[in-house]
């Protein structure tokens, strides 16, 4: 739901306004002077302001520029009440960034369009920047990390083709290896990218449907038994035999995959890591976590794990490369499950990541 | 129907534009209670609202050049005082689900600006021998 601050040192005019935003379903809080609207700002998160012009001591566009010194509030919509008259300030409001007057007197359902148009012309900008950075993401994953094995991979055939007779049979294996090596690295990247860009695209349809846990964690663990067996890692499955679970289940086997091959990345040789299962209390969710004994993760780096604009690639144990969209994609799917998705890490001692499914059919999950 | 106010003498505040407007803004919140009293929709009180607020509007703007054509030394603070009573006019309009409240709070306002305000103007013309020629030509012919 909407939150609104109101600031206006007419505690009448407060009232009115609260009393039209509250009926239409809108969350609000008032101030009836510039300096609490402030104090409001640092603990909650508005989408959108009413400012009032002419106020005693700060006046509203004083108001709104301190506001605006928090950065978190410089692309939230202010409108600004303005006495109809009032024909100095009524420029001025747009001159200081305001993206819309109120006049006084207003008419209701006026108050209510307005109010309206620019909380939805905030959400589509904020979907934008969103759609800009998915995009950005996207080239950068192509430009970098895509051309690096193709890079490998030319070179070393190219090798091969030229110089293949000079060499002995353990030299070739080595280098055809690599070649391989790269195409796979290629291909798994490859595959990330096109779920991810098929999901962002809304092509993938989610599609719950009763799950058994255990089989599915079977089936994922027979893919990356390979590169858990390189490492000597043992991984665990501590979920036990009936666990059903509601989800999608391509959408729950990505999200898996994805943590339980990460964790493999970042655990050492001889390494372990559990995955287990844990019903919440009073909810209909399972809490699903896969631990690993790796390096874990430092506090700072922890908040940017799951945002596309801040999260970057950090190398495995054995200087496994990646891209960051692992993580991205398991975001992605375990919310569109209904789910949540977090992590609890210290450094030198592991990572747990949890995520949250239904075990039955809930009507909240996005479709 | 017992009139709610009436245009009186001890409303002028000697300046003949002003006052003709003033009379005018009376006319209109007389006709408001007559409608109440006549039981007229919701849809038609709001249509006199607005016109009462539209009308307010106007008459503010032709006092502010009046004072601006003298150089009212408290012409700001006056200007300030009609955005007060535009603030006010608008709780009023939203806060009044009776709209005999309206009315009264109409009237008061008209009542406490013209002879506190509005008076002023003429106190402040007198006092420094302006001559005040602000009229409309229409009323004369």
């Amino acid at each position: 739901m909407n939150n609104i601050l109101i600031i206006d040192d007419l505690e009448e005019n407060l009232k009115v306004v609260e009393g039209i935003l509250e009926e239409s379903g809108y969350n609000t809080q008032i101030a009836t002077s510039g300096k609490e609207g402030i104090k409001y700002c640092q603990n909650i998160d508005f989408d959108l302001f009413l400012i009032d012009v002419r106020m005693p001591e700060l006046n509203g566009f004083e108001t709104y520029q301190l506001i605006k010194q928090n950065s978190k509030n410089i692309n939230i919509p202010a409108l600004f009440f303005v006495a109809k008259t009032d024909y100095e300030n009524i420029p001025k409001v747009f001159e200081q960034g305001g993206v819309d007057i109120i006049s006084k007197p207003f008419q209701k359902n006026e108050l209510l369009a307005r109010v309206n148009s620019h909380l939805e012309i905030h959400k589509q900008r904020a979907q934008l920047m969103e759609l800009n950075v998915t995009k950005d993401k996207f080239f950068s994953i192509i430009a970098h990390d895509l051309k690096n094995p193709f890079n490998v991979i030319l070179a070393y055939s190219k090798e091969l083709l030229k110089n293949h007779k000079k060499y002995d049979n353990e030299k070739r294996e080595q280098l055809i290896k690599s070649v391989n090596n790269n195409a796979n690295n290629a291909y798994k990247l490859l595959e990330n990218l096109l779920t991810w860009s098929q999901s962002q695209n809304g092509v993938i349809k989610y599609l719950p449907n009763k799950i058994h846990l255990k089989i599915l964690i079977f089936e994922i663990m027979f893919n990356l038994k390979e590169q858990a067996d390189k490492k000597n890692i043992q991984v665990l499955d501590d979920i036990s035999e009936n666990e059903l679970i509601y989800a999608d289940g391509n959408m729950t086997a990505i999200v898996l995959r994805n943590l339980i091959s990460n964790a493999i990345k970042f655990t050492a040789n001889g390494g372990n890591i559990v995955i287990s299962s844990e019903f919440q209390e009073n909810s209909n969710f399972l809490e699903i976590s896969v631990k690993d004994s790796g390096v874990g993760i430092s506090k700072n780096k922890i908040n940017d794990l799951f945002s596309i604009d801040k999260n970057t690639s950090t190398k495995g144990t054995e200087n496994e490369k990646g891209t960051g969209l692992r993580l991205l994609l398991c975001k992605e799917f375990a919310e569109r499950n209904g789910g949540k998705i977090w992590v609890e890490s210290e450094v030198g001692k592991g990572s747990n990541f949890k995520f949250t499914v239904p075990i039955k059919n809930i009507s909240n999950s996005k479709k | 129907m017992e009139n709610i106010i009436t245009w009186d003498v001890k409303y002028s505040v000697g300046i003949e534009r002003i006052d003709l407007e003033h009379k005018i803004f009376l006319d209109l919140i007389k006709n408001f209670q007559k409608e109440i009293f006549e039981n007229v929709s919701d849809e038609r009180l709001f249509r006199l609202i607005l016109e009462i607020e539209k009308y307010a509007e106007f008459h503010f703007i032709s006092e502010e050049n009046f004072m601006k054509l003298i150089n009212y030394p408290k012409l700001e603070q006056h200007i300030n005082l009609h955005f007060d009573l535009l603030e006010k006019l608008n709780v009023a309009k939203h806060s009044n689900v009776n709209k005999n409240d309206f009315l009264n709070f109409t009237v008061a306002w008209f009542v406490n600006h013209t002879i506190q305000e509005d008076k002023q103007i003429y106190n402040y013309c007198k006092e420094n021998n302006i001559e005040i020629n602000f009229k409309l030509d229409i009323v004369n012919e």
